[in-house]
């Protein structure tokens, strides 16, 4: 889909204010138009911080007036997801039990975006703690996908998806655990990044399951998304898992020549379940880097189709971990009751139980126990560290493979954008639209989604290309040759 | 003993609520108890994977030399913003139900 014709690239917008040619002050007003004309019925937005956002811009505006040399997101908007926390800005997780908290400290992604320049236009919609493909689970009521109102965007970070997707913003950031970055992205038919694992500071980021979540952007075409991944990369003290490789500019990728590049389509990401138009939008654009100088061959990544058993596992077991948290007695909700049962033995436990069961939606609940169950005494060796043992085995397929290709190119989700309610009645329908999004995510590897060409109906689709670990460069200079085709 | 966990009975369910410390209705707890068995059944394939002799990922980190920053006291939250999300705080400290009689 081409991207809404009034909603300006990241790089554009800067440029014209670091110039003079606008002020931020106008990009500010503009963006707060398209949110009140465009998000009534998209609920991209949980949050518009309007006043924040003009003294922002009057900053920005300021600072140029005062002759300082403005960064490199001079007065660009971009939309955060709402578990990424921003001080004196309410940040809910989507989440009941974070209704009205107010965090004490930014996120250092909002540092860094902040010492960029950039404008905060407001919070978006997710799925409830980033858990959930369809935004559906959110406690604060869904985001639906401007391309059709009836369809869900994707998820988790559907709201920041739309917010670009919808010219509302021309960038924003979300967190891919499973794919929430991708398949969003591959929904609305926007661009978005899951970078390396440790690429991107996670200090303030709302903790799902902390040996996946990565923060990357998403933004209306390729460059735009390089620049802003760029701004919040690199090393950062406050997360031990922060690598301290030097980071790149990404903007030089994009456009760089794909001759020569080796690319590897693996046979277990066209298989059963993957719909005929969105595989042959995908096979349409391998065929078009392959005339663009790539070679092109098959790979096998054989444990694909353990990635959703594998990370099902994995992933609830740290979430059942990161909200025991959530107790009611250092910040958000608390609901207290009388002990009623033998069990509670107290009435802090009370408190804790009806707190957490007023707290959490189904979802949550839902894998707080599957991963209590499955770290639990008698079952831990059997679940949890089987399907870490099987997670070497994907990391394993991959490296195996980036020794004969230089990026692996397939679908980011096996069909386009499924309607609100599709499959809300069985989770673990659900869970199995993940098998293309999780085995990058289990590895710790960059991938990006890019638009290719939508279905016959108009429905966005994204082609996924998997890089090498700390080698977005490439991936962006491929997407970057997609999207030449598309734009 | 993975093929013994086909469906989960609503005691488990209870058992790993109680571990969890959330507290169910009944209505949750069936239906949960459903739903988990579902899932705990698929996720069991896993277990005809032969992993013997393979190393678990906990993390993948793609620079091991990731170090550790020095353990020294640095600035930090204030007291008062600490306290400020506390839903009950008196005296400088967190509020909390009686858990000793």
């Amino acid at each position: 889909m081409a991207r809404p014709s009034e909603s300006e690239t990241v790089w554009r917008i800067a440029e014209s204010v670091r110039k003079g040619e606008r002020r931020a002050v106008e990009v500010a007003e503009a963006t707060l138009s398209r949110i009140e004309e465009r998000d009534g019925p998209l609920h991209a937005f949980l949050t518009v911080s309007k006043d924040e956002l003009m003294a922002q811009a009057r900053a920005v505006d300021e600072k140029r007036a005062r002759g300082e040399a403005l960064g490199p997101l001079a007065g660009v908007p971009v939309a955060l997801k709402d578990a990424i926390c921003t001080r004196g800005l309410v940040t809910t997780a989507a989440s009941k039990i974070l209704e009205k908290w107010v965090p004490p400290y930014d996120a250092t992604v909002v540092a860094r975006l902040r010492a960029a320049d950039a404008l905060i236009p407001g919070k978006t919609n997710l799925d409830e703690f980033a858990m959930g493909s369809s935004n559906e689970t959110s406690a604060f009521g869904p985001t639906r996908n401007p391309v059709d109102p009836k369809r869900t965007p994707g998820g988790s970070s559907g709201g920041s998806a739309v917010a670009v997707a919808a010219g509302m913003s021309p960038a924003s950031l979300g967190s891919d655990t499973g794919g929430s970055i991708r398949q969003p992205a591959a929904f609305t038919g926007v661009v978005g990044i899951k970078p390396t694992y440790g690429r991107v500071s996670r200090y303030g980021l709302i903790a799902f399951a902390s040996s996946l979540d990565q923060i990357g952007p998403f933004a209306n075409d390729v460059r735009g998304a390089a620049r802003v991944l760029s701004v919040i990369a690199g090393h950062d003290p406050n997360d031990s898992t922060s690598l301290t490789t030097p980071v790149p500019d990404f903007e030089q990728a994009c456009g760089k020549s794909v001759r020569g590049l080796r690319l590897g389509v693996p046979a277990e990401y066209f298989g059963q379940g993957l719909d005929p138009e969105v595989e042959a939008s995908v096979r349409a654009a391998i065929g078009e880097l392959e005339k663009d100088g790539c070679v092109v061959r098959p790979v096998s990544l054989p444990h694909t189709k353990h990635a959703v058993a594998t990370y099902y596992v994995v992933a609830t077991a740290e979430a059942s971990s990161n909200l025991a948290r959530y107790d009611g007695v250092r910040y958000g909700l608390r609901v207290e009751r009388p002990a009623t049962s033998a069990k509670q033995a107290s009435a802090l436990r009370a408190m804790y139980g009806a707190t957490r069961d007023a707290g959490f939606g189904p979802e949550v609940k839902r894998r707080i126990l599957l991963g209590t169950f499955v770290l639990s005494a008698g079952y831990y060796d059997a679940y949890y560290l089987k399907a870490q043992k099987v997670r070497t085995l994907i990391r394993r397929d991959f490296e195996k493979v980036f020794g004969e290709v230089d990026a692996i190119v397939c679908p980011t989700y096996p069909t386009p954008a499924f309607e609100l309610g599709e499959k809300t009645s069985d989770p673990l329908a659900m869970y199995l639209g993940d098998v293309y999004t999780l085995p990058a995510s289990l590895a710790g590897l960059p991938a990006i989604s890019v638009p290719c060409a939508p279905t016959k109906a108009g429905l966005p689709v994204g082609l996924q290309i998997i890089g090498r670990p700390l080698d977005e460069a490439t991936i962006l200079s491929l997407a970057t040759a997609v999207e030449s085709k598309h734009a | 003993m993975l093929g013994s966990v086909r469906e989960m009975d609503r005691a488990q369910i209870r058992h790993v609520a109680e571990l969890a410390e959330l507290e169910l209705t009944e209505a949750e707890e069936a239906r949960l108890a459903e739903e988990i068995g579902r899932i705990v059944a698929y996720v069991a394939e896993l277990s005809a994977i032969d992993t013997s002799d393979v190393p678990p990922t906990a993390l993948v980190t793609a620079d091991a030399s990731a170090p550790l920053r020095s353990d020294e006291p640095r600035p930090g939250l204030s007291h008062e913003e600490a306290l400020a999300g506390a839903p009950r705080a008196e005296h400088g400290g967190f509020v909390v139900p009686t858990f000793v009689e």
